[in-house]
């Protein structure tokens, strides 16, 4: 029994309860006054929802005591420097606090306020500038790092203290059309690592750069930081900071129409799972770049997935409506095929686009489908001990040709 | 004796007389049929009300009346719109879900379809609509072309560029854009028949990819109507579900709002299965009653095969990168704008004009004018650049794998 917070085109926050196919309670739980701004970025951890619109605005609020089932509004802030052709492309809560990043580079970070109510001019938020033209930022695991990517914007792993330390005020401009060479000296402050481009193609042209979608694989203490990339051109990179600046592995032609438009990590090893920009979604094996399997069914472009420890998948589409799927296991053996593939169980209209989805954290009993597949394999198993045995030299041991040949090559008064 | 089972008449392996039992055998039965037929027909001659109850009772299921249960329908009676819960009288009454109706009112047509009254839109002003083909068309397209001039108030027929001036569908469409057009409509030939139809709605719209098919020019019509340039009245019937009612507004933002009721002209689109009819009639009262129909043309059906969320993308491989920079200040804005329209002006060359013909012309026509305003013009000018997007999001896609059932519906 789920339970999803999904925000949509017209500002609204709702929440979908699943319990069981065809009986999902969906609220709205809250609407913004005023002009309806679309709903860019969402994020929930232990209870705090994080929320970023199209006019600049953010809320965090918070899930927890609430007689009326309504989230009682902790913090609010709005980003200046957003300007209409730019969006937010990630919000992230941490125990520290919020972190908002927008397409134009703007980061910022709120402080989770003691109290109620605290707006931004008690509590002062904290703001870097990182490079225009992004597509994607995420937080490490452990918050110690982020990183982001976007359009002629490589790779780029920052320290989350130097960055907002070292840099108050915004770096010079580049003169537009001027390439920065790729030297490590070239890092700007606060930078750990910055990826290199991919050899030049078979005609020896440059590949553009334009990763679309990005995620942490893996952080370690030692520093060395496992991330994938999606890009324009449909391909999935992995990267390996410790390893080099070059991608560890580039598996191309991953996304059926367009680009890469989100990824997400599955919570099994080498999981992972894509949409493009068509209506493809998608279980990649990360051993080896190919695709398990993708979902039947789908008509619209996915606008976000959340993944719940259940082993469910909701995703939401802009054909508005919201979609659980199953996830199934990967093959043991690297570049095996899976046995079952994933399925649809359930679409629930909402009426307006959704844009942002994710799930509650909250693992209820009756949740665990690992364990009720667990009671199959008993199940499997007493089928396997009920069945009759076959003994040698009976006429059920072979069939067909077999048979035949046996008989053909059975010499009369030789048997025993 | 035990009784005679009957014979199969396909184990006699004479075939005349094969044939000949199977005639006298379904002949046999159907007069059996007309006797009963004529005997309900008796008793019903002088009873109505068992005539309407065996009508009411024998009501065939048709694969419309069996459409398998859509969750994006919007319908009056939000009840059922679980496919478990019964209707009951109470909920019948109440309309479409308050949420739907305002989500369908601020979609991308509700700038056009229901302005602000403080508005200064004109409603019997039709709204400016590009017409073209695909590249290379052929006789057959300019024909339809024609046809669709007459049906739509306000298109203006563009010929495609040939060569190095055939332009890209997402860049005149962001084109038209920045001159005010309120839609786009390309006209798609293959091999010499006119096959698909793509609608793109301005500035930001959706755009959507019909396939078209049983097009019947008017001189084809026996009996035809002559078109009037009056503003024609709108029918959509059938668009149930919420993507149904994206299309329908869509082919509301090509006519203009009010028509004139003068011209008696009615242009119909019909959803029926995922197909949509269109028709143009010329209608006339008989009575207050009846009205008499005349078929003006052209007439021709379209299917839906997708719903893009914007413009056509264009993805620009070969551009130049542009080094990785900084956002600051908000003046860089207004350059940029300023500057792309000028590359706009000199990249868009499907009507053949250039961005320095254009400001060439504007100064011809504004000689008595200050240079200043002039000046504002072409900032203001400059300022509504749009841009399509670099990629493609679907809000709907004809998948095979989406037709379960022969049942499944989606407009």
């Amino acid at each position: 029994m789920p339970t999803f917070y999904a925000g949509d085109e017209l500002g609204q926050t709702k929440r979908i309860r699943w319990t069981s196919p065809d009986q999902s309670l969906v609220e709205t739980i809250f609407e913004r006054e005023g002009a309806k701004s679309a709903m860019q970025v969402m994020d929930l951890r232990s209870g705090m929802l994080l929320t970023g619109f199209a006019d600049g605005n953010a809320s965090l609020f918070s899930l927890q005591d609430s007689e009326s089932g309504k989230p009682t509004l902790i913090q609010e802030w709005k980003e200046s420097r957003l300007r209409s052709q730019h969006r937010y492309i990630r919000a992230t809560i941490n125990e520290k606090g919020a972190y908002t990043c927008t397409s134009s580079g703007h980061v910022r970070f709120v402080p989770l306020a003691k109290n109620i109510g605290e707006t931004e001019e008690t509590i002062p938020s904290q703001v870097t500038s990182i490079p225009t033209r992004l597509c994607d930022f995420r937080l490490s695991p452990s918050g110690n790092s982020f990183a982001y990517g976007g359009e002629e914007v490589d790779l780029s792993v920052w320290d989350v203290d130097t960055a907002f330390t070292a840099r108050g005020s915004p770096a010079e401009t580049t003169v537009a059309g001027q390439k920065r060479k790729s030297k490590s000296s070239d890092l700007l402050p606060g930078e750990l690592w910055r990826a290199k481009n991919v050899p030049n193609d078979f005609l020896n042209l440059r590949q553009p750069v334009h990763i679309t979608s990005l995620l942490y694989l893996r952080e370690t203490t030692s520093g060395s930081n496992h991330l994938a990339t999606g890009t324009y051109s449909g391909s999935v990179r992995s990267y390996d900071t410790r390893a080099g600046k070059r991608p560890v592995t580039d598996w191309k032609s991953l996304a059926q129409k367009g680009g890469i438009k989100l990824m997400e990590k599955g919570h099994r090893e080498h999981e992972l799972f894509i949409a493009d920009m068509g209506s493809e979604l998608a279980a990649v094996d990360l051993r080896n770049g190919r695709k398990l399997y993708t979902y039947k069914g789908l008509s619209g472009s996915i606008s976000a997935i959340a993944l719940t420890s259940s082993r469910l998948l909701a995703s939401t589409s802009l054909d508005r409506l919201l979609r659980i799927h199953t996830t199934t296991d990967l093959p043991l053996k690297d570049g095996g095929a899976v046995e079952e593939k994933g399925q649809i169980l359930d679409q629930t209209f909402l009426k307006s686009i959704p844009t942002v989805i994710c799930w509650d954290g909250e693992v209820n009993s009756g949740d665990d489908l690992v364990s009720q597949r667990r009671d199959d394999g008993e199940a499997d198993d007493d089928i396997w001990t009920n069945m009759p045995a076959i003994e040698e030299g009976s006429d059920l041991e072979t069939t067909g040709k077999h048979s035949k040949r046996r008989k053909a090559s059975h010499v009369p008064g030789s048997d025993q | 004796m035990p009784p005679r089972k009957r014979f199969e008449a396909s184990a006699i392996k004479n075939k005349e007389k094969r044939e000949q039992v199977v005639r006298a055998r379904k002949k046999e039965k159907g007069q059996e049929k007309l006797k009963r037929r004529l005997e309900i027909a008796k008793a019903e001659k002088n009873d109505p009300e068992a005539k309407k109850a065996r009508l009411e009772k024998n009501v065939p299921r048709t694969l419309d009346n069996m459409r398998e249960f859509n969750p994006t329908m919007i319908t009056a009676d939000p009840q059922a719109s679980s496919s478990k819960s019964a209707t009951t009288d109470e909920n019948k009454d109440r309309g479409p879900d308050p949420e739907s109706l305002l989500d369908i009112s601020l979609d991308p047509f509700s700038s056009s379809l229901s302005p602000p009254t403080t508005s200064l839109i004109d409603p019997f002003k039709p709204p400016k609509v590009l017409l073209t083909t695909s590249p290379r068309a052929t006789k057959v397209s300019y024909e339809f072309c024609e046809e669709l001039l007459s049906v739509i108030p306000g298109a203006e027929f563009v010929r495609r560029g040939k060569g190095m001036r055939n332009v890209e569908v997402g860049r005149i469409a962001g084109w038209a854009a920045g001159r005010g057009y309120g839609c786009v409509i390309v006209v798609n030939e293959d091999r010499k028949v006119v096959d698909a139809l793509t609608l793109i709605h301005l500035p930001s719209g959706p755009s959507a990819y019909f396939k078209l098919t049983s097009i019947v020019p008017s001189s084809k019509i026996s009996s035809h109507a002559r078109p009037t340039p009056h503003n024609p009245e709108l029918i959509l019937n059938n668009f149930v579900t919420r993507l149904g009612h994206s299309v329908g507004r869509m082919f509301q933002t090509l006519f203009p709002l009010m028509p004139h009721f003068q011209g008696r002209q009615v242009v119909t689109l019909h959803n029926q299965r995922d197909f949509l009819f269109f028709r143009r009639h010329r209608y006339a009262f008989r009575s207050t009653e009846k009205a008499a129909l005349q078929e003006i043309g052209p007439r021709f059906t379209l299917k839906l095969k997708w719903l893009k969320k914007g413009l056509p993308a264009v993805r620009n491989l070969g551009e130049a990168p542009p080094g990785v920079m900084f956002d600051e200040g908000g003046e860089s804005e207004e350059d940029e704008g300023v500057e792309d329209a000028a590359k706009d002006g000199r990249d868009s060359v499907e009507k053949g004009e250039t961005g320095e013909e254009d400001r060439d012309e504007d100064e011809e026509m504004d000689d008595g004018e200050d240079r200043e305003e002039k000046e504002e013009e072409r900032k203001k000018k400059a300022k509504k650049v749009v841009r399509p997007p670099k990629d493609d999001e679907y809000e709907w896609m004809w998948k095979p794998e989406l037709e379960t059932t022969r049942r499944t519906f989606f407009l």
